[in-house]
């Protein structure tokens, strides 16, 4: 976590004077303020003295280094106390969902009697807890400056291709091709990949098949365009299944995954207008890994994965140039980058931009037991 | 307590795989078994036993495996006269001189599993001793325990060694693991002292527990992390998974190590079971397609056991087709509601039938 507070020091040392109409100075044009209740523009905000850089930085500082202990410490030393009690009651109901999840398991000694109920408990109030964390230190180190919006629209038609570099010890292959493509159509997604190293025949394919229940969709005749809509909200509820094939050539064995998740992200201006540009995502899901081992006849070994993701982003840029950056943590052991220790997942920072209308950047960098970085361009229709 | 408990877990979580690196204690294992005092030099072949003490006439040694090759290299002013004590020792082997002139002379000890004899080492010679039970190097049927995950009910473990020590037939013990609960020297210190009301010699690869403090504290007390040897026909493998994987180096020995035991009966043992058997839960190793790899390697090697520890129960389940069992049942913190008390397995093994049946002892 360290390397967070690293970047929030250095955007914090060049923090550029935030003008009385909320430009920065930068090339992004202001978000258009609805009024005295718009989430970008906090009540009696024009009267309130702007933070300093060195009570932003302390604002940072504590909202990461002692944030276990003092719940929205960023936002108290910025004044915002309203935040701060939101922030302390998030990272309360995350540790408090942690311990209740935590005690069965620690009184059994980790019975398999207690785990599928507790353990996702677990994992779920780390989510929050970490989520809260992180919204502090978004606060403490973006509110008061010009928010990113939510993407302009919701394409119904995307192709990627990346080149992947995954770096791990226990495998030789390193560089990687890959293509993904995303077509949706009303509430439906249907997604598909190919990954392939060259060099030793690693191949991975995967098909997604999602429904949105709520949030932005493609969009047809009757939405607004972006510039009529400036209070965009990318919050969704997805439910996917999926199907992963990945074969191991050289290693002799091939695994097959079928999956399900339930993926919801909020805008966080929802929760407090110093969080406005942000956005968290909870997901959790459940999976069943079949192995075949080439050199055993008979079935396939089978084995549960438990599914589950948190992260943490914010919106960059708006209209048609626009993008995302999100922080995330995947609890599932058998990707690329594996488990960081013990029974943790990886954590990772996914991001993607939009030059034009048509055409942009995507990039992953995550780490387990293994690195893996993606780059790659992305058209969009 | 429950409070102490919590802190205790939290803290351990955060700790597994701190400590040396399993890349570390591979490098460390390839130094093990090897030494020089004056103008003599020894070496143990496969790094089998720590040499714990080496000074002028006499050496000391912890073994890791029943059978053991010595090699002494002396110089034209080496000393000649040597006592050589060998701990963690069946109480039937026997030193047979391989080459050279030496001579060699029983002593007896008070400690069944503690060796004693009287070298003498001609000057300017190569001589390799071999010391082994005399039917070490004939295949047939054997008895072995395998004991693991002992922890903090160190104080109680005399009563399962007494278990052991009730049946004269099983030969040696096996651990995967977490011997220790913190992994301290004193802990070793006291568990070294427990062996003692052990007939047998006992053979382990390390856990999570036992490297946590690191600082090579297990290297300096029971020698090799990881390591491969034969007996009786059986061939038997340990493999350090402390950090929830196993070493690339490691690895590379495990090739060798799977081609030497793919036409006897093999029984492979780590800490961690590659994979769960209870996925939710996932305490095994970190990567999935690590764990595929690695049981891949050893379908392919035609091993005939797996053995692992670090869950606190016993689970008998297959990975790729090896008939696999999870045995914590040393003590430490025991999962409640399996129905089990402290347990502890044995291993009849047939290497000519390539046969093997597995039970399990409990401590009520």
């Amino acid at each position: 976590m360290h390397w967070i507070l690293l970047i929030s020091l250095c955007l914090n040392s060049v923090n550029v004077p935030v003008e009385e109409n909320g430009s920065a100075g930068n090339t992004t044009p202001p978000a258009k303020v609805a009024g005295p209740s718009s989430p970008q523009r906090r009540p009696g905000e024009e009267t309130k003295a702007r933070p300093t850089p060195a009570r932003r930085t302390a604002a940072a500082a504590l909202a990461l280094v002692p944030g276990v202990l003092v719940a929205g410490g960023g936002h108290w030393i910025l004044g915002d106390t309203p935040g701060a009690k939101k922030i302390a009651v998030l990272k309360g109901a995350g540790l408090a969902t942690f311990v209740v999840g935590f005690l069965p398991i620690l009184y059994s000694n980790a019975s398999d009697k207690v785990m599928h109920a507790s353990y996702p408990v677990v994992i779920g109030g780390f989510g929050l807890f970490a989520m809260a964390t992180l919204a502090d230190l978004y606060g403490a180190v973006f509110s008061g400056r010009p928010p990113g919006t939510a993407p302009a629209f919701v394409p119904s038609l995307e192709l990627e291709q990346h080149w992947m570099h995954v770096s791990d010890d226990q495998f030789a292959y390193d560089q990687f091709w890959h293509v993904g493509l995303t077509g949706r159509i009303g509430g439906a997604r249907l997604r598909g990949d190919f990954f392939h190293s060259p060099a030793d025949g690693n191949t991975r394919m995967a098909v997604e098949a999602a429904w949105r229940f709520l949030g932005p969709r493609p969009r047809n005749a009757e939405d607004p365009g972006p510039e009529q809509n400036p209070d965009r909200d990318g919050s969704f509820l997805e439910l996917s299944a999926g199907l992963i094939r990945h074969e191991f050539l050289p290693e002799r064995f091939l695994v097959t995954t079928p999956e399900c998740f339930l993926l919801g992200r909020m805008d966080l201006r929802r929760m407090h207008p110093s969080l406005v540009g942000s956005f968290a995502e909870l997901g959790a899901g459940w999976g069943m890994e079949f192995t075949d081992f080439r050199d055993v006849d008979g079935r396939l070994d089978r084995s549960q994965l438990l599914l589950f993701q948190v992260a943490y982003g914010l919106y960059l840029g708006s209209g048609e140039r626009s993008g995302e950056v999100k922080l995330f943590y995947d609890h599932r052991p058998d990707d690329w980058a594996g488990g960081a220790q013990g029974v943790l997942g990886f954590f990772g920072l996914r991001g993607r931009f939009y030059f034009s209308r048509h055409w942009g950047v995507d990039w992953l960098a995550e780490r387990g037991t293994a690195t893996r970085v993606m780059l790659g361009a992305v058209f969009r229709y | 307590m429950k409070l102490f408990r919590f802190l205790l877990y939290i803290s351990l979580l955060s700790i597994i795989g701190c400590g040396d690196g399993p890349g570390q204690r591979a490098d460390f294992d390839e130094t093990i078994g090897s030494a020089a005092a004056g103008d003599t030099q020894i070496s143990v072949r496969d790094g089998l036993a720590l040499v714990e003490v080496m000074e002028a006439g006499r050496l000391d040694l912890w073994l890791s495996a029943p059978t053991q090759e010595i090699t002494f290299t002396t110089g034209p002013s080496a000393v000649s006269d040597w006592d050589l004590t060998l701990r963690n020792a069946p109480a039937d082997s026997v030193l047979s001189i391989v080459t050279g002139d030496a001579t060699a002379v029983a002593v007896t000890t008070g400690l069944p599993t503690e060796k004693h004899w009287h070298l003498r080492l001609p000057p300017d010679a190569v001589t390799t001793v071999h010391i082994a039970p005399p039917d070490a190097g004939l295949a047939g049927p054997i008895r072995i325990a395998m004991l693991s995950d002992i922890q903090e009910a160190m104080s109680q473990v005399q009563d399962i060694f007494a278990r052991i020590n009730d049946d004269p037939s099983i030969r040696f013990v096996l651990s995967a693991g977490d011997i220790t609960d913190n992994g301290s020297a004193e802990e070793y210190d006291r568990f070294r002292r427990e062996l003692g009301g052990l007939h047998v010699p006992f053979y382990a690869t390390c856990g999570n527990h036992d490297v946590s403090i690191g600082d090579m504290i297990w290297h300096r007390q029971l020698g090799r992390h990881s390591f491969h040897f034969n007996f009786r026909g059986a061939a038997f493998t340990l493999a350090d998974s402390a950090d929830a994987t196993i070493d690339p180096k490691v690895y590379r020995w495990l090739e060798a190590w799977l081609d030497d035991g793919r036409d006897r009966w093999h029984l492979f043992i780590t800490h961690l079971p590659p994979v769960d058997p209870n996925g939710v839960r996932n305490g095994s190793f970190s990567s999935r397609r690590e764990a595929a790899k690695l049981i891949s390697a050893l379908a392919g090697g035609a091993v005939d056991l797996a053995v692992f520890g670090h869950i606190h129960t016993h689970v008998a389940y297959t990975l790729g087709g090896i008939e696999c069992h999870i045995s914590g049942g040393g003590g430490g913190w025991p999962m409640r509601w399996d129905g089990l008390a402290r347990h502890f397995l044995t291993m009849d093994i047939d290497p000519v039938a390539q046969d093997h049946d597995v039970k399990v002892v409990e401590i009520q």
